[in-house]
């Protein structure tokens, strides 16, 4: 079985449509594999991406572009447990993980 | 919602938060442009209602303030229709009965195409002293 989510790109196109990322620091909460913080860590600064799910997250870190290695740093966590300093970001993104 | 309030303090003041939820309506699973059936998603609708609630108790409270809104279709593409029916046996939406054999026969790839909303908000600043 093969399954591909939004190949269309049809939530990266809608973030772009809102937001520009450049240069932002971005927490991003229910990351999953990664699918959309690395397209947006091509143009933030910095981005703490985060999921619950250990596998979905060594997923991510598998398919972690070198060149991108400095500016995204997986973790596995909840939104409860996670420890964050206050005001560290510019944005937090929440994908369906409210 | 605990989450939404650790996660905004993580964000500085005058900065942003981006929400992205499923909306109704219903899913649906097409093949070749033609819609099969709806999947119901009143579970996850029920999910994405309670974060909404979250956010517009934080925006009545004078927390944030909300910027725009868009919606917008996102496919799940799958190699076949049999494909997709076992992908929902262990998803808390469900596939109708009736529609489950039909699917299940079928060996053409399908979508299935389900309504998004992305919110973009800004954390309010803290009112400062007037001078």
């Amino acid at each position: 079985m093969t399954r591909e989510l939004d190949p269309e790109g049809a939530h990266l196109a809608a973030l772009h449509r809102l937001i520009d990322f450049g240069g932002l620091r971005v927490l991003e909460l229910g990351c999953g594999d990664g699918r959309l913080t690395v397209p947006v860590a091509a143009d933030a600064d910095y981005v703490l991406a985060f999921d619950p799910d250990a596998d979905s997250v060594e997923r991510a870190r598998a398919a972690l572009p070198s060149d991108l290695a400095d500016r995204i740093d997986y973790r596995v966590a909840s939104g409860r447990a996670i420890e964050i300093d206050r005001g560290a970001f510019d944005l937090a993104l929440f994908s369906w993980s409210l | 919602m605990h989450v939404l309030r650790h996660m905004v303090d993580a964000v500085r003041p005058g900065g942003l938060v981006l929400d992205l939820q499923v909306i109704r309506p219903n899913p649906v699973i097409e093949t070749g442009g033609v819609a099969l059936c709806e999947i119901d998603g009143e579970p996850l609708f029920r999910n994405a209602d309670a974060a909404t609630a979250a956010i517009d108790a934080c925006i009545r409270g004078g927390q944030l303030r909300e910027e725009a809104v868009d919606d917008h279709d996102v496919p799940k593409h799958y190699s076949s229709a049999a494909a997709d029916v076992d992908r929902y046996a262990d998803d808390d939406r469900r596939l109708p009965d009736e529609a489950v054999e039909r699917l299940r026969a079928m060996t053409a790839p399908c979508a299935v195409r389900e309504r998004c909303r992305l919110r973009k908000l800004r954390l309010v600043p803290f009112l400062t002293q007037a001078t």
